[in-house]
């Protein structure tokens, strides 16, 4: 029988109440490696510790739990349900695997999985973010020291990642489907297998969201938040945008706007580290915009660049770099989703609630999450992630039937 | 401009560049005057090319003064255009790229076969045959009967036609290797005495290894044989170390590490680079190519980089006659004393798990 959930839920909460201090030392040293080393902007490093530990509050774990098990309870002892007594148990060993992950990926499966009762193994390339904390967690609740660890990932000849593997009852992989192949096949049959592969994210303006020249500068402003974020890395990050047509603001107009805003939050941000990849995603825009008299902005140190799409055509992917696509409609958005096999996993729109025929549209799209765009890249910790529960696949539910 | 002085025209700046791949020989004049001319021809006859340039402030009125000042393509726009000075129903080769890092193809649309032929014998020859060898060929490189759209498979099959014995093999279909076809004419060769000239993708010959040494065999290769690998060390399944897989080859097929030659060529060009003779012993190899093919390294905007300095690769081609003759790509090198020194490709964005992995996303669709 596994020990109190409601401690181990209290010492992650209180765990990470002291990683939302910015001044918190291991927080410091994490936020100077993801800065130095992977070069990510300062800004987005703290934006996203802040959302990563400011999600973690005792509410929204209860409400995890309560979403997605029907209460805390279930974790300890048999309740309640109908036709039989449940309790959700751990599974036993989980093992996350993060090839390679935007900040913090992979801490939410592994609270997730120690939440239930699990002994945890994250295994990443920069383990430092999971080490740190983890020693946190120890500090809050000793008990935890021992389940909870964080090992650096070699790949995939890592001796020690094939016997994690092995021994896993559960493994959580993000990275490339060629990675979670050779995972899925080192892991053992019986073991539960949780991909998560890459994703993207786009965007859907309606003509009502677009209704005024101050709704439109402000969703402006949110793309551009949404794009530069992460470097455009993250499943959540905007990663093509659709303006309807018939709005109050043409494509091109918006596109004007969304070059300023762009320009004004990549100034001095440095985010040179891609710049060849976005003067790359720029020359091939040019030569195209060449072809049909359309408009590329992109700024001279090329910390961003922004263009015209076309339904027809594939999309470019590049950090920092957006196609703008007009829609006569939201089926248009379906279709290209569809005739490009975009794996879908948010689509924002300016508010919600959305009106019902994008709404479909998104759903027929593969969409697992319907949100704002103000709000992409700040999902919901209560709620489900890339179309699965985030907690419940740690544990075995064991049935008590009913006398009859 | 009439039809006819077009053609005229194509036809003297051919005659110009067959001249100079005839004579393995070009000055800075020289080469700058001929690549303006080819520019001035290609922004009078290649309307996308024409659109493009214009953007940046070149036209047919007002044609670049400098070879350095040529606008570039990305290699990109091949698959948006077609990039031609002429009807491209009268193209004597059209190649597609492979589409492994982009969703669709790319075509590259050549007028005269024989300005291509020409300009890759004439390179083969100073650089993987200073020896003056006949080798056998055998190819891990698409077969041109089944993939007659592949320049790599082109340009073997040209050099086969040229240089070889006439009992060349192919051992590469539809991605997939015929590992005993390939074997056996290893040990053909052997018995008849024969050197070979394993052309290869690195990915090719790294399967081809992993074969070979499953079953233990080793190969007695007759002296003189060499290999030419190509295509890079990153790719979608793996990445292989050049270093290893050179070693491995070595050892395998009994030659010198210094034999293995990498070939740099891209389908948008007519002409290739080769491993610098003087670096294939060492560990870092620069590249060569002949004297109408000139690359600037440049940063991303544009501007050539110092010496050592690593940049993006401008190629200037003067054997594209019929295309373009200044194509930018992705592919990252710096330039030093040696010559080019080749550094991989320049990702989109990076692949990360449970995020965009631009590249597998492309590869997806179409």
């Amino acid at each position: 029988v596994p020990d109190d959930p409601r401690g181990r839920l209290a010492a992650i909460a209180d765990a990470a109440a002291r990683w939302t201090d910015a001044d918190f030392p291991p927080r410091v040293r994490v936020a100077a490696r993801l800065a130095g080393g992977d070069g990510y902007a300062c800004g987005d490093v703290d934006y996203a510790l802040d959302r990563l530990f400011g999600a973690l509050t005792p509410a929204a774990l209860a409400g995890l739990v309560e979403n997605e098990l029907g209460s805390l309870s279930i974790l300890e002892r048999f309740v309640p349900r109908a036709g039989a007594e449940v309790a959700a148990l751990p599974v036993g060993e989980v093992l996350v695997v993060g090839s390679r992950t935007t900040i913090g990926v992979t801490l939410f499966p592994a609270l997730c999985a120690l939440l239930a009762g699990n002994s945890v193994t994250v295994k990443e390339r920069s383990d430092l973010l999971a080490s740190e904390f983890f020693a946190t967690l120890a500090q809050e609740d000793p008990a935890l020291a021992s389940r909870a660890r964080a090992e650096h990932w070699a790949g995939h000849g890592d001796p020690r990642a094939a016997e994690a593997l092995a021994r896993a009852d559960a493994v959580v992989a993000f990275g490339r489907p060629e990675t979670l192949a050779l995972l899925r096949a080192a892991a053992r049959p019986e073991a539960r297998f949780i991909p998560f592969g890459p994703r993207a994210s786009f965007g859907y303006l309606t003509r009502e969201a677009l209704a005024s020249a101050a709704l439109t500068r402000a969703l402006a402003s949110a793309a551009a938040r949404a794009l530069l974020l992460y470097d455009t890395e993250g499943c959540m990050s905007l990663h093509g945008l659709f303006v309807e047509r018939g709005a109050s603001v043409a494509v091109d107009d918006f596109l004007a706007l969304l070059a300023n805003e762009l320009a004004a939050a990549t100034r001095g941000s440095g985010r040179g580290k891609h710049a060849r990849a976005i003067a790359a995603f720029a020359r091939g825009a040019a030569f195209r915009a060449a072809q049909n008299g359309s408009s590329v902005y992109a700024d001279e140190a090329a910390g961003y660049a922004l263009a015209r799409g076309s339904l027809e055509r594939p999309p470019e992917f590049a950090p920092c770099a957006l196609e703008v696509l007009e829609a006569g409609g939201p089926e248009e958005l379906t279709g290209y989703v569809r005739r490009h096999a975009i794996p879908l996993e948010a689509l924002a729109f300016g508010a919600l609630p959305e009106r019902r025929d994008v709404e479909a549209a998104a759903l027929a799209a593969g969409a697992a999450r319907l949100t704002e765009l103000a709000a992409l890249q700040a999902p919901r910790f209560e709620a489900p992630h890339g179309g699965r529960p985030r907690l419940a696949e740690f544990v075995r539910l064991i049935a008590k039937d009913s006398p009859r | 401009v009439s039809p006819r002085e077009t053609d005229e025209e194509a036809g003297r700046l051919d005659a110009a560049i067959l001249r100079v791949i005839a004579a393995y020989d070009l000055d800075e004049g020289g080469f700058n005057a001929l690549a303006c001319e080819l520019a001035a021809h290609q922004l009078r006859r290649n309307a996308p090319y024409r659109a493009f340039a214009a953007r940046l402030g070149v036209t047919p009125e007002a044609p670049p003064r400098s070879w350095r000042d040529v606008p570039a393509v990305p290699a990109a726009a091949f698959r948006d255009a077609a990039l031609a000075t002429f009807d491209v129903r009268g193209a004597q080769c059209e190649f597609h790229t492979s589409g492994t890092t982009r969703a669709r193809s790319g075509r590259h649309f050549i007028e005269r076969a024989d300005l291509y032929e020409a300009s890759l014998l004439a390179t083969f020859d100073r650089l993987m045959l200073p020896d003056g060898a006949r080798l056998r060929y055998l190819n891990l490189v698409p077969d041109p009967r089944r993939r007659p759209h592949s320049s790599l498979g082109y340009m073997m099959r040209t050099v086969a036609r040229r240089y070889g014995d006439g009992r060349d093999g192919w051992y590469a279909a539809d991605d997939t290797l015929d590992v005993s076809g390939f074997t056996h004419g290893l040990r053909e060769a052997i018995a008849d005495g024969v050197p070979v000239c394993i052309a290869a993708t690195a990915f090719a010959l790294a399967d081809i290894l992993e074969a070979c040494e499953a079953t233990g065999r080793t190969y007695a290769l007759t002296p003189g044989s060499r290999i030419m690998e190509t295509g890079g060390f990153k790719g979608r399944r793996r990445e292989i170390d050049r270093a290893e897989l050179y070693a491995r080859a070595a050892a395998r097929f009994g030659i010198d590490p210094a034999a293995i030659v990498a070939e740099y060529g891209m389908t948008e060009l007519c002409s290739q680079y080769y491993d610098a003779p003087r670096t294939r012993s060492s560990l870092e190899r620069a590249k060569t190519g002949p004297p109408w093919l000139r690359t600037l390294v440049v940063d991303p905007a544009g501007r050539e980089t110092p010496p050592g300095v690593v940049g993006t690769l401008r190629h200037v081609d003067l054997a594209n006659r019929s295309s373009v003759v200044a194509v930018d790509t992705e592919d990252l090198g710096a330039r030093t004393a040696d010559g080019l020194v080749l550094l991989g490709r320049e990702s989109g964005a990076r692949p990360r798990g449970c995020s965009l992995d631009a590249e597998m996303l492309a590869g997806r669709a179409g």
